[in-house]
């Protein structure tokens, strides 16, 4: 497995309208793997799709460089770059049946009709479209299309695939089962991909690793767990914070206990009890603050009632210690 | 008085411009959905309704007159129907026709062409002087069709530095002249079109390796191929009853079907234009059914012409 297969080297896109100048991505240098996925997580706006969009070549990046297999393409055409994309709305051909849609890139690419039949044929048995392949995209589900879009992509076997927020567009619970699917054909091919999302969750369960970005910075690199466990964490990395200086103690849902009333802790007042089936969640009023709690197995817990005072106990290794203005800026 | 009449025309393509055209609207997304048709109350239906009635029957008032007129003996005096004024139209008018026709087939499909492609670099590219030349196609159909004439003699009537060749009384100027005086609707109609389709279907085209000829040529023309044979269709019925602007350049060699109804009416021969007319309509008419049928063959399949069409 290469180490170095698709490099981002201090990307800058700079969007000048009129006088004023926005400065998209900011200096964001990314190395993938081979055979990776990475996703690139943040609010809209913060520099993410401009990042994609400049590793398909749709923008030519203001400065900075994008190497693929260690060959430098950042001026290089989008039509000539070993990349695909599938797009956020799909963007099928509306005048083309699926088959048409799916063989397109390899027809540009003059392949032998036989050719062309075969590999379509066999994407669309990839993908799960058999019997679809003579309908037009009007007549297929948003999951249809959706995979067609993949397909089209896949068939041309890029290099790098590009992924455009491609769920956005689905329901939730296709959304759920969809990802997955995605996640076990990327791993099946073994296909290097950059994924683009603002959906945490989604990120968490199909990534390798997670670039967390926002206003055109990255914030924070490293795999799901890390992310999750240590968001950016400061007391981890033995920063020291000035006297004076605000900080935010960051307790996760799930690392809190819950007690019967003990002198000496947090205590709180239980506001409003969410049943989730596998977890119960408690929102509890601390002072002026709302904090949520979450139980898991709550069936082997003890269960206390609104309006009930209880004790806040937190588990080992579970606070996090950020400056205040980090957040403020996040939000 | 022309520079007059250019003002309020100019000022309403400003306003169209700056005002209206900031938004964008893109409803061929490339992930179609179906749309609804809302069912109506009947206090809106009603009025409505008569309404459209009322203005068909107007219309339909109009041509029953000219076809009725066509085969009068002496319009207002004698109402003995007869075919003899199609024969007498015909044996003077014949050159007419085929002038009109002649011309109107060259116009027209060069009309179409160059309107779609302009539509697609105002909309598609970016390069400098792109307002200025979105402004200046606009020019012709913002000004009075007889101040284009007199602007086409002034400007093709002497060799210049600038045009070394003199078009007045050639075929070229009166061609020159249906091209620039339709086209803006036919850019209109692209620049319409190309709007509602999502940039991201020929990125899409791009990124599987087509270049941007290829993606024009196989992506972008298919989708918006209803809009251009509509442009076809406007460009076609415009040349071919164009009067106001053509009424200039006309000559001995070239002349057109128009010109020849509004002889016969200086003529006090009312039968015999309205026979003539009767002809044109039924040229239009069936060019219009041909262009349909085309929009349908190629619109097979897809809903963009549900949209557009």
């Amino acid at each position: 497995m290469k180490q170095d297969y698709l490099v981002l080297e201090n990307l800058v896109k700079v969007f000048q309208s009129g006088k004023s100048a926005l400065r998209a991505v900011d200096n964001v240098s990314v190395k993938v793997k081979e055979g990776e996925l990475v996703t690139l997580l943040g609010p809209s706006g913060c520099g993410k799709t401009t990042t994609l969009r400049m590793i398909a070549g749709f923008e030519i990046p203001t400065s900075g460089k994008i190497f693929i297999e260690g060959k430098e393409v950042s001026m290089i055409p989008p039509n000539q770059r070993p990349t695909t994309m599938v797009f956020q709305n799909y963007a099928l051909f509306p005048h083309m049946t699926v088959f048409e849609n799916i063989s397109y890139g390899l027809r540009i690419r003059k392949e032998s009709a036989q050719n062309v039949k075969e590999k379509t044929e066999k994407i669309i048995n990839l993908v799960g479209l058999e019997g679809l392949s003579k309908r037009s995209p009007a007549h297929l589900s948003g999951g249809q299309q959706q995979r067609v879009s993949l397909a089209r992509s896949l068939i041309m076997e890029p290099k790098v695939l590009l992924l455009d927020e491609p769920l956005s567009n689905l329901d939730a619970k296709l959304r759920v089962s969809t990802r997955l699917e995605i996640r076990k054909l990327q791993q099946r091919i073994g296909i290097t991909s950059v994924y683009v999302t603002h959906d945490q969750e989604e990120a968490m369960t199909l990534s390798d690793r997670v670039v967390i970005m926002n206003a055109g910075k990255i914030q924070q690199v490293g795999t799901p767990q890390e992310i999750y466990a240590y968001p950016n964490n400061y007391a981890l990395h033995n920063i020291t914070f000035k006297e004076g200086e605000k900080i935010l103690l960051l307790v996760r849902p799930e690392a809190v206990d819950l007690k019967a009333k003990i002198p000496n802790s947090i205590i709180g007042i239980i506001q409003q009890i969410i049943y989730l089936g596998s977890h119960l969640v408690y929102e509890i009023k601390v002072d002026d603050n709302i904090f949520t709690v979450e139980i898991s197995n709550p069936l082997a817990q003890k269960s206390f009632t609104i309006g009930e005072e209880v004790s806040l106990c937190l588990k080992e290794n579970c606070l996090h210690v950020l400056p205040y203005e980090d957040i403020k800026k996040q939000e | 008085m022309a520079i007059l009449l250019l003002v309020p025309t100019l000022i309403a393509f400003f306003v169209q411009k700056y005002w209206v055209s900031r938004k964008s609207y893109v409803t061929v997304t490339g992930k179609p959905t179906g749309a609804s048709i809302k069912k109506l109350e009947w206090y809106i239906k009603v009025p409505v309704y008569s309404f459209c009635v009322f203005f068909t029957a107007v219309v339909f008032l109009f041509y029953g007159m000219i076809v009725y007129g066509s085969f009068q003996t002496l319009w207002g005096v004698d109402a003995t129907l007869t075919l003899h004024n199609y024969i007498e139209t015909f044996q003077v008018g014949k050159d007419y026709l085929i002038d009109s026709l002649t011309l109107a087939t060259i116009a027209t499909p060069i009309t179409g062409i160059l309107g779609m492609f302009l539509a697609f670099l105002v909309i598609r590219k970016k390069f400098i002087g792109k307002g200025l030349m979105e402004f200046v196609s606009m020019l012709t159909f913002a000004v009075p069709g007889t101040v284009v004439g007199i602007g086409y003699i002034l400007a093709f009537n002497v060799k210049s530095n600038l045009f070394p060749i003199v078009l007045t009384g050639t075929a070229w100027i009166i061609i020159t002249l249906l091209v620039f005086r339709n086209m803006p609707v036919g850019i209109r109609s692209g620049i319409a079109a190309l709007q509602q389709i999502d940039p991201s279907i020929e990125e899409a085209s791009t990124d599987l390796g087509a270049d941007s000829n290829t993606t024009f040529r196989r992506i972008t023309l298919p989708m918006i191929a209803p809009a251009f044979f509509s442009g076809l269709a406007y460009s076609f019925v415009k040349a071919m009853t164009a009067i106001s602007a053509v009424i200039f350049v006309v000559s001995g060699k070239w002349n057109l079907i128009t010109i020849a109804v509004l002889g016969f009416v200086d003529n006090a021969q009312y039968a015999q234009a309205a026979a003539m007319s009767l002809i044109l309509i039924s040229i239009v008419l069936v060019a219009l059914g041909i262009i349909q049928l085309i929009v349908n063959r190629i619109g097979k399949g897809t809903r963009l012409i549900n949209v557009i069409g």
